[in-house]
């Protein structure tokens, strides 16, 4: 039996994507269930980055109702980019840092990963399950558009892997 | 206390004459601007850093307000950002100021354009590109480029 182990931030034991449909592959499947109910509801620090990223959105989201929130004219937030990154955010994979959470001028919810001076990546994530990226890595600069559904494509995944990377 | 009030105000009209300077029209390679930071999610308190989507341009006008800081003191610079937030309905404190030099955003690709608008050393970065992955680019090579001086 071969399977695909995706681990997600809001539930790393989320198995929903295993192939498996055996009777074997049912069994792991209920069993991986329970040991994550079960740590999840016992372990709180488990799960308190991404609480804690949850938390700052919110607060963006908060701070940045009104148009104008940057003193520049900037618009609102767009409250579908903000219902899309929570999305994202709940299906993070674990072994990525969690990002810094910010806003930008059209109002599109912007997540920023960056280490040391030379490496930095950003993506906006749009109204419309597309996400805008951009990076540096030393002399290297990327940058497009993506679409996705509900989870970090893989390009941007890649990336993120990347800034973190020696 | 006759004295004393006269003291502050020689001190204060001072400092507004420091500030009233018509700065030359041409920014400089080497002329220090920046962006105020009004929310916290401009920029990290842990990295110590601006963050890109404070750079990121206005959508509709494709220009970055900053204002220039050459010649001038820490509380100069709060004074300016308190009559920001005095016009702004919005703005409730400023956290501090992402410094970046001119030529840094010349060398970038983009300008720097002085308009005194709407406040004496007001420029605005212009030249930016109409793809927001475009601009992210531009924004992240200034974001990284900047310095970030905080106020509180």
């Amino acid at each position: 039996m071969s399977t695909i182990c995706c681990f997600s931030q809001s539930n790393p034991f989320d198995i929903s994507l295993y192939s498996g449909v055996s009777e074997s592959a049912n069994f792991v499947r209920q069993q991986l269930k329970e040991v994550a109910a079960t740590i999840l509801n016992e372990n709180v620090t488990f799960g308190s980055p991404f609480k804690k990223t949850l938390e700052e959105l919110n607060q963006v989201l908060e701070e940045c109702q009104n148009e104008d929130w940057d003193g520049y004219g900037a618009k609102s937030v767009n409250f579908n980019s903000y219902m899309e990154a929570t999305k994202l955010l709940q299906n993070f994979p674990i072994n990525i840092p969690l990002p810094e959470v910010a806003i930008d001028p059209d109002g599109e919810i912007a997540l920023e990963w960056s280490a040391g001076r030379d490496k930095l990546f950003s993506v906006s994530i749009g109204a419309m399950k597309s996400v805008t990226y951009a990076g540096i890595f030393g002399i290297n600069k990327v940058r497009g558009t993506e679409s996705f559904n509900n989870e970090l494509p893989k390009t941007i995944l890649e990336h993120i892997q990347r800034v973190f990377s020696e | 206390m006759n004295c004393l009030k006269q003291f502050w105000n020689i001190f204060r009209e001072f400092f507004q004459n420091k500030l009233n300077v018509k700065l030359p029209a041409q920014v400089e390679g080497n002329e220090p601007i920046g962006r105020y930071l009004f929310r916290s999610s401009q920029f990290s308190r842990i990295k110590l850093r601006p963050n890109s989507s404070a750079f990121m341009p206005h959508p509709v006008t494709l220009e970055l307000s900053v204002v220039r800081i050459v010649g001038i003191e820490d509380s100069d610079i709060r004074r300016i950002s308190k009559k920001i937030i005095k016009r702004s309905k919005s703005l409730e404190k400023v956290y501090g100021l992402a410094e970046i030099e001119a030529g840094r955003v010349q060398k970038a690709g983009l300008s720097v354009l002085p308009d005194d608008k709407p406040f004496l050393r007001h420029a605005n970065i212009v030249g930016w590109p109409k793809e927001k992955q475009e601009q992210k680019i531009f924004a992240a090579e200034l974001a990284q480029n900047a310095k970030l001086k905080l106020f509180s």
